[in-house]
């Protein structure tokens, strides 16, 4: 090597150097800087990734991309914008919260009664005759954990006053309230004038509002950023690629894109397979629900969060499991589509259905969806789920999987590819 | 006022295609153009439409490669075919001393490693440029997506390989045959 051709490579890996500290300190500070906004530009991006596919697939002369981008956006807002609202509509008010205590309280109660045989007088089953004291304790402590504060109480009798004479399905719960009360052994009339002492409600500072809006404001301006993500990434035709791809060394060329490309790959079949999984999951838990008597509402609900949750194993058939049996618990008038399914017996049919879309999922769903993508064991799955909860919140949680993806065929693509390609 | 004529189909289609045309003038840069002029030179792309070329146009990668530098060796996994911009470019296989047995020179517009867009088989020689030497990629993996979007650029662009290895198969046969017979 030539004293000129030695000087001019000690010039270029001092430039290099220097171009790759500023450039670190410059997206380090943006950034820490950008902070609010990295969330809504990952999930901008997440989506656009995940949907692209399907912008792919709709091609014709009269479809630019810019149709495509928008109709997509529009597709993904509206589902978006309805989930949230049926969510909203569906978490229960301070009333129904406090009802469904009640509610909750009293079907316990009956169930265990019915269950033991204790109900109308009777003096109990075999099982009951054998481990009443244990079950009775076991009782007590979930009764114990489901039953209103006194202050609660007082909420409840006051909301329960603003009730109209005719609306006999909430006037219900007052009987099933007393009904509580008497099992518990508390004394009414004492709880009864409870209810007429005043409970100021706090009042919000007039500032509140405009400071809430404000609040509102600045989230939107954060929030801004994602369809604008969304979009952009979408419309993309490899330009970010392309840039990226160029600032590796001629010697990694080939390597970089091969290993990129096999990431790409290994990480869009996973998380679209997981995705549709999840979905099958959610459907096969909705309709079999609904089938067996759950309420519409309560059916989707259950639906929605068991498939969504499906993503870590066992954790979506564990929370459907919950949440069915809960449900079950408390339900009334059950109007199955299976006539041998009533109240009594809900809680078996619900758990069948759990069963089935557990086994459809490991048996079908996984195999056909999910099958020819990455194999990750369920553990590091739900270690990497809770790692990433732990460490960075809700964020965390939802690309656990996606970053676990890529580590895992990052190293394993990149070792080998260092290998084949004679540098290590 | 002028009386309004109606325009015959084979008018609308020709509007149609100069208003589409435009459009996509404007939307390329510079660059971009001068690569799809370029790539039009080359015998593997003769075949496409000018609208098709775009579509190659964006998927092909711009190096630039010292005197000297290793573009690929001998073994390696092949990804992607070359085609050279300008420069040169000496294809070469190592002999067991460890020095280079330079099989050709190849220069502007001329292509290679061009059986990587058939499959992940190792290259069966390296290829180094010896000036300074400007090459556009071509990856196997943006044929196969090409392939599911627009089947009819790669219909084209597989024909053309399909149209050279034949050709190379052809020679090299020739070659055999000359040679045996020189032998006997």
């Amino acid at each position: 090597m030539s004293g000129s051709e030695r000087s001019r490579k000690t010039r270029r890996i001092v430039v290099y150097s220097m171009t790759s500290i500023f450039f670190s300190i410059l997206i380090a500070g943006i950034v820490y800087g950008l902070q609010p906004m990295i969330l809504p530009f990952i999930i901008g991006a997440f989506l656009a990734y995940l949907f692209k596919p399907l912008a792919n697939s709709f091609r014709g002369p009269a479809i630019t991309k810019y149709i495509r981008a928008g109709a997509l956006l529009f597709f993904v807002g509206s589902i978006t914008y309805w989930g949230t609202t049926f969510i909203k509509a569906s978490l229960p008010n301070e009333r129904e919260k406090l009802q469904l205590k009640v509610r909750l309280q009293y079907r316990l109660n009956e169930r265990y009664l019915s269950l033991m045989n204790l109900a109308d007088g009777g003096k109990g089953n075999f099982i009951y005759k054998t481990l009443g004291q244990e079950f009775d304790e076991l009782k007590k402590r979930v009764i114990d954990y489901v039953k209103m504060s006194d202050d609660e109480r007082k909420r409840f009798l006051i909301l329960q006053k603003e009730i109209s004479d005719s609306d006999h399905e909430n006037k219900k719960y007052y009987e099933y309230y007393l009904a509580n009360l008497k099992n518990q052994k508390v004394d009414i009339e004492k709880l009864k004038s409870l209810a007429g002492s005043a409970i100021v409600a706090i009042e919000k500072p007039a500032g509140d509002d405009i400071g809430n809006l404000a609040n509102i404001m600045r989230a939107l301006s954060h929030w801004i950023i994602l369809p604008l993500a969304f979009i952009f990434i979408l419309l993309d035709k490899g330009q970010i690629f392309h840039f990226f791809l160029r600032l590796i060394p001629n010697r990694y060329f080939e390597l970089a894109y091969t290993v990129a490309e096999k990431v790409d790959d290994a990480l869009g079949k996973y998380i679209r397979g997981t995705m549709l999984e999840c979905l099958l999951v959610g459907l096969t838990l909705f309709i079999g629900l609904f089938i067996s008597g759950v309420e519409l509402k309560m059916a989707i609900i259950i639906g929605m969060v068991g498939g969504l949750t499906n993503a870590i194993p066992f954790v979506g058939t564990f929370i459907a499991c919950i949440m069915g049996v809960f449900y079950s618990l408390i339900a009334e008038n059950v109007h199955s589509f299976l006539p041998f399914i009533n109240e009594n017996n809900l809680m078996i049919a619900v758990l069948a259905v759990v069963v089935i879309a557990h086994l459809l999922d490991n048996a079908i769903y996984q195999p056909l969806v999910v099958g020819s993508a990455v194999n990750i064991h369920p553990l590091v799955v739900i270690l990497s789920v809770f790692g990433g909860s732990l460490m960075f919140g809700f964020a965390g949680m939802i690309f656990a999987i996606p970053t676990i993806v890529i580590i895992k065929v990052v190293t394993e693509t990149l070792f080998a590819g260092l290998k084949d390609y004679r540098i290590i | 006022m002028k009386p309004i004529t109606k325009l015959t189909e084979n008018e609308k289609k020709s509007a149609l295609r100069i208003f589409w045309g435009q459009l996509r003038k404007v939307n390329r840069n510079v660059p971009e153009q001068d690569k799809i002029k370029f790539l039009k030179r080359i015998p593997f792309f003769e075949l496409l439409k000018k609208h098709q070329l775009d579509e190659v146009a964006r998927v092909v990668y711009e190096r630039e490669y010292r005197d000297g530098e290793y573009i690929f060796e001998i073994d390696q996994p092949g990804a992607a075919l070359f085609i050279i911009q300008s420069g040169e470019i000496s294809v070469e296989i190592p002999t067991p001393k460890g020095e280079a047995t330079q099989l050709a020179v190849i220069s502007k517009n001329a292509f290679f490693g061009e059986l990587a867009l058939l499959d992940e088989s190792p290259r069966s020689a390296s290829a180094r440029a010896i000036v300074p030497t400007k090459v556009l990629a071509l990856f196997r993996k943006d044929l196969d997506k090409l392939n599911s979007t627009n089947p009819d650029i790669t219909a084209n662009i597989y024909k053309s390989l399909a149209t050279i290895i034949g050709n190379r198969l052809k020679a090299t046969n020739e070659l055999i045959e000359r040679k045996i017979k020189a032998v006997a």
